[in-house]
């Protein structure tokens, strides 16, 4: 219920901003010189001559019934457009937030193992470098190292054009796993690799600072040094007692993090050329495509929302004080 | 006799050239004996037990003196060996049931960690000798309580899964500290018979942190008296608790709460003897110079 009411409120919003904004799409779409009779008819075409309260009401009416419109400036539905798109962004979202994992844990765990020697120093200098760049600076500061002065990656697309695959699902990598096409998972992960990375360093040294904290509580807690003295190595105390515990703060924060990394995907997709819903938004929002528009926010709230479900489910499973509630 | 444990002259103390926490400590435990240690909050005798097991917080280390543990000295050991040796042969029952337990993980694995991972027991074996040893601490459905997380259970039986878990792999040294105080009185008792129980049944040498006279006269046959990390009196119970104890010794027994003879109980110690006992632990502070 409450989702509903969320998805309702932020399709409100985002209708009446984008008509409030400056930018007519109608003019984008004739060449210029048409005169005001053309116009008119095109906006009536598209239903843009009524009320707002109206329109809203018409697209609402045809969202219920999953009829998301169609999209101005490419002239196709919008439900299709943008369900063709989302599996290459919520792949590049999912490997941003596996490589995010990986680094901020190895951090926040040798931060931790050597506290307060060199290490916890060094470990805090990344952290605080990487979160203060933002992702779409990290995509900038990639392309022009790994793919200008030393061309060791693809700085544009999803896949090389040659193997594009006819897949059944545009969930390309996991299919392509899933089908041991080797080479084509290869190459969709040469393509995939510095715009993670760049979605990835700033939410790495957010994990990596807050599980760090965490840990060295959870570190000093009795179990814990119950567990020291049962003859367990700190790294073996560290994995088997603490690191659950631990886990248990960081993952709302990461949740929370996750969605704005979603968020990220839009310039970093258009900066990588990346065929994926951001890039498309970014088209969107230049075009003014109206329908697209409200259709690609929708979804990225559905997104936002099961983010959150996914992080609760997570939090209880973790969580053996909070099962059978 | 020969002592299983013996402590001499330890030094213990927060950085290098910090406060000291233990003062020239020096005691001995007999194989299967229990040797109390007792003293006000914050004299060191928890500290004692820590600096034994190797678990001193982070900054406070042992300056000096000797640990020897069988014959070994457990301050010259490597640290793995160490740990190897203080994994096997010595436990600790510790003081707070509620935060002793990993919330995270069933009681079970908690019980049979150490017989599974320091002992290399296969799992099977480790399992029926944890039931068999909450059978021994007196709990009805071990093979529901092992399933079971800390929050499922109550405080008097977490403590219980920890009496179990510190027997668990036959150690020949259990430092009990103060095992009973965060536990409401009725409860006390029975962990306290529990505890001789076992400790009789196994033989095991149990250093007994608490400050409570009432419980050093009923378990131990020693005792060391701690005052500022100072042993201030040592002896056999017989003789502390005897006609003429030491002054300090004799102002916490009063110190003890009597329900029959309340009038008579929770005396505070008198100034004299904290006076005395502060320029005893001054005088030895001048003599003393960090190593």
């Amino acid at each position: 219920m409450t989702t509903v009411v969320t998805l309702f409120g932020v399709a409100l919003v985002v209708f009446v901003v984008i008509r409030l904004a400056p930018g007519d799409p109608i003019a984008m779409m004739l060449p210029p010189g048409a005169d005001a009779e053309d116009m008119a008819r095109l906006r009536a075409a598209y239903g843009l001559d009524r009320s707002v309260p109206e329109q809203f009401l018409i697209w609402l009416g045809g969202v219920v019934r999953g009829d998301f419109g169609t999209s101005i400036s490419l002239r196709q539905d919008v439900g299709a457009l943008v369900l063709d798109r989302l599996p290459a962004t919520l792949e590049l979202a999912l490997l941003a937030l596996a490589i995010a994992v990986a680094i901020g844990t190895t951090l926040a765990v040798i931060g931790t193992l050597r506290r307060q020697r060199p290490a916890e120093s060094a470990v805090d200098l990344w952290n605080g470098m990487t979160l203060s760049i933002p992702d779409f600076l990290w995509g900038l500061i990639f392309i022009l190292l790994f793919g200008v002065v030393v061309p060791l990656f693809p700085v544009s697309g999803r896949i090389s054009p040659a193997l594009d695959p006819d897949y059944a699902t545009g969930f390309l990598l996991v299919e392509s796993l899933l089908r041991l096409d080797l080479r084509v998972t290869g190459d969709l992960l040469h393509h995939m690799a510095l715009p993670a990375l760049a979605l990835a360093l700033p939410l790495s040294a957010v994990i990596a600072q807050v599980l760090k904290q965490s840990l060295k509580e959870v570190m000093h807690l009795d179990y814990v040094t119950l567990a020291r003295a049962k003859g367990y190595s700190e790294i073996a105390v560290l994995f088997r007692e603490a690191l659950r515990n631990a886990v248990l703060p960081t993952l709302t924060l990461v949740g929370v993090q996750f969605t704005f990394l979603i968020g990220g995907t839009v310039i970093v997709e258009k900066l990588f050329s990346y065929g994926g819903l951001g890039n498309l938004a970014i088209d969107a929002v230049i075009n003014r495509d109206l329908p697209l528009i409200q259709g690609i926010v929708l979804l990225f709230a559905v997104l936002f929302i099961a983010t959150n479900l996914i992080v609760d489910l997570a939090y209880a499973a973790l969580n053996p004080r909070l099962r059978h509630g | 006799m020969s002592a299983l444990l013996r402590i001499e002259g330890l030094n213990v103390s927060v950085g290098r050239g910090g406060p000291r926490l233990l003062r020239d400590v020096s005691l001995s435990v007999a194989a299967g004996e229990t040797h109390g240690l007792v003293g006000e909050s914050g004299a060191g005798k928890s500290m004692i037990g820590k600096a034994i097991a190797g678990v001193l917080p982070r900054g406070i280390a042992v300056r000096s003196g000797r640990i020897l543990f069988d014959g070994q000295d457990l301050t010259a050991l490597p640290r793995r060996a160490r740990r190897r040796l203080v994994g096997e042969r010595i436990a600790i029952i510790p003081q707070d049931p509620l935060t002793a337990l990993n919330p995270c993980r069933r009681i079970g694995g908690q019980i049979t960690d150490r017989l599974v991972h320091i002992l290399g027991w296969d799992a099977g074996r480790a399992r029926a000798r944890a039931a068999e040893l909450l059978d021994e601490v007196a709990i009805r459905e071990p093979g529901r309580v092992m399933q079971a997380y800390p929050h499922e259970v109550s405080g008097g039986m977490r403590q219980r899964v920890l009496i179990a878990a510190a027997f668990a792999a036959e150690p020949a040294l259990i430092i009990a500290d103060e095992p009973t105080t965060a536990l409401d009185v009725t409860v006390q008792r029975q962990v306290l018979r529990l505890i001789g129980e076992l400790q009789a049944r196994h033989g095991t040498a149990l250093l007994f942190v608490t400050h409570d006279m009432g419980v050093v006269a009923k378990l131990c046959r020693s005792l060391s008296v701690l005052y500022a990390g100072k042993v201030v009196d040592q002896g056999p119970a017989a003789r502390i608790f005897g006609p003429d104890p030491h002054p300090y010794a004799r102002a916490l027994i009063a110190a003890t709460p009597r329900y029959d003879r309340p009038e008579e109980s929770l005396m505070p110690v008198p100034e004299a003897v904290i006076a005395a006992l502060d320029a005893e632990v001054a005088a030895a502070d001048r003599d003393w110079t960090d190593g």
